[in-house]
């Protein structure tokens, strides 16, 4: 951050091979560490997925394209790239721009800011497991959103919310917003603290109102980064979303509620398809890829 | 303009309803998991919305005897513990030379390795690193879940510690290095003390991350005997949802730790997590 003056002056040749040695041998452990746990087993999944491999006791062996065609000739594929696509982008929408609002709001120190602030953590503490079985209890038929809804007279809304297939997605979709909205606004609030009081002043001066001073005047400012946050749960609903799929529905009934990222862990872990399961991981990963790079395109600084 | 004041005054009141029910939102569910806790299975679902009428507190104790829920926070425990003193050891060397040399070539390409690591959702490598586990036979070892979190943990880890590595003084390390000390002891007697700050921060914000784990450790520790307490909680569920007293016990009780260092440390954790995605 502050480089300190008189640390730029220019190492000898032996000083500068003594700094390159120093670098490589402090940071080796770490990077080795890294590859190996991160970088190869990526590099893995590209390999597994020309493989046949179909549980512990059978050694992988190499087939080719032949993933890559059962996935083509999947069933569940078309339905699982439907929810992917709905989840990804109501999810995007909904804690991007609820999340800036939100953000934007605890940013202008009101009574209820540190409220916000102190609470919009709270579910990003909490971990999958926990938080799916605390919705399992709020979701069953006899549980608390029901009651919720019969007590203020809209019976007629009360339903079997994990069980019935018109439901489960929209189920997946409301638990993952539950769990990084108030991350993203305690983010973009922290952005906000930044930016100086000034420019929002001289807005205000001008007869802005505050909708006009959020969306024409600050988020300009800082559109990359919400792209960036954007991107952080993009990359989450994509892939780490699979989780909340396991511990609440299954990806059931049916195929209502099954996303690619699930189908992986489905056809890895349940059916022992783990060579196929890698023709799917490579499917999400060039989906994320092109995700990112449109969310970056989009989110482009203007100003 | 002319409406400004009215319509700003209605924008302002739904702007406010609008976050009160985003933080009735978060709370309900706890406190009607927590009330779940203290009540029978009849009571609960009889009565979604009712007070507990009297307090029991056996389904904590059942979830330690019956369930067996201390086994696996022990695990728990013996995994996040690990994971970070691993994550510490091998990020806190990596980042002083990041920081200290950062100009030269090869600790830019270093520093770029790690930032191009934010990017990789570890889920995309689940498969893989159960065939790791398998190759070097060491499915179902706790020890190999405490090997690979760290490698999740570390490029965050490495990245946020230059940067605070980065605003101590050159002048330290001149100086001590002209009384003749080595690396290796300016970073562990001169800088690790002086980043205590940020250290404290990656530490939380890891602990969190590796207590909160549940997919890695469900795949690579779910069929043996020795399972960390996010992988056992779900079990509590059985076969249908008979008990959902204990399930949200079990719940609490798992909860507690990162709840509990959230209350106490607070700033530091807000600070820990937005500090692990700020870096742009």
């Amino acid at each position: 951050m502050s480089s300190q003056p008189g640390s730029t002056k220019t190492p000898g040749r032996v000083g500068r091979r003594r700094n390159g040695l120093f670098t490589v041998l402090f940071a080796a452990p770490a990077l080795a560490w890294f590859s190996l746990f991160l970088l190869v087993p990526l590099l893995g999944v590209f390999w597994l997925s020309t493989q046949d491999w179909s549980g512990l006791l059978a050694s992988p062996s190499f087939n080719g394209l032949d993933n890559y065609r059962t996935l083509l000739d999947d069933p569940s594929l078309a339905s699982a790239l439907r929810n992917t696509a709905v989840q990804v982008v109501v999810e995007l929408v909904i804690v991007t721009a609820g999340g800036y609002m939100l953000g934007y709001y605890i940013a202008l120190r009101g009574r209820l800011s540190g409220l916000v602030l102190t609470l919009g953590l709270v579910p990003i503490l909490t971990s999958a497991s926990a938080r799916a079985l605390m919705f399992v209890g709020v979701l069953q038929p006899q549980g608390l959103l029901n009651g919720l809804l019969r007590a203020v007279g809209l019976d007629a809304l009360a339903q079997p919310w994990l069980g019935s297939p018109s439901t489960t997605l929209g189920v997946i979709i409301a638990v993952d917003i539950w769990g990084a909205l108030g991350f993203t606004a305690v983010m973009v609030s922290a952005r906000l603290a930044n930016l100086s009081g000034e420019v929002r002043e001289a807005a205000r001066l001008d007869g802005a109102s505050e909708w006009t001073i959020m969306w024409r005047v600050a988020l300009p400012i800082i559109t990359p980064f919400v792209g960036a946050l954007a991107i952080l749960h993009f990359m989450w609903a994509l892939m780490a979303s699979a989780q909340n799929v396991l511990l609440l529905t299954n990806g059931g009934p049916g195929t209502s509620s099954m996303n690619l990222a699930y189908m992986m862990y489905e056809a890895a872990f349940i059916t022992n398809q783990l060579g196929y399961s890698q023709a799917i991981g490579v499917l999400l990963i060039v989906l994320g890829i092109a995700g990112m790079a449109i969310i970056r395109a989009l989110s482009k600084d203007r100003t | 303009m002319r409406h400004r004041p009215l319509s700003e005054a209605a924008g302002r009141a739904i702007a406010h309803t609008a976050v009160l029910a985003y933080a009735a939102a978060v709370i309900v569910p706890f406190i009607f998991l927590f009330l779940s806790s203290v009540r029978s299975n009849q009571e609960i679902f009889s009565q979604p919305l009712g007070i507990p009428t009297e307090w029991r507190f056996e389904n904590y104790s059942r979830a330690f005897g019956e369930a067996n829920l201390g086994d696996s926070l022990l695990v728990s425990a013996f995994v996040t513990v690990l994971s970070v003193a691993i994550t510490l050891a091998l990020a806190l060397p990596a980042a002083y030379a990041i920081a200290r040399v950062g100009e030269g070539r090869i600790a830019g390409a270093v520093e770029a390795v790690f930032a191009s690591g934010l990017l990789i959702p570890s889920f995309a490598v689940l498969v893989p690193t159960f065939f790791l586990a398998v190759q070097l036979k060491m499915l179902n070892q706790p020890l190999f879940v405490a090997l690979f979190y760290p490698a999740t943990g570390l490029p965050i880890t490495v990245l946020l510690l230059v940067q605070f590595m980065r605003g101590i003084p050159r002048a330290v390390d001149e100086a001590a290095m002209i009384d003749g000390a080595t690396r290796a002891t300016i970073l562990w007697r001169l800088i690790i003390p002086m980043s205590i700050p940020g250290i404290v921060t990656v530490t939380i914000f890891n602990v969190i991350n590796f207590w909160n784990e549940y997919i890695f450790a469900l795949v690579l520790l779910g069929g043996g005997s020795q399972i960390t307490a996010q992988v056992a909680l779900p079990r509590l569920q059985g076969e249908r949802l008979v008990d959902y007293g204990l399930v949200a016990a079990g719940a609490v009780i798992v909860m507690l730790p990162v709840l509990l260092c959230y209350a106490v440390l607070q700033k530091q954790t807000q600070q820990a997590l937005t500090a692990g995605a700020v870096k742009e």
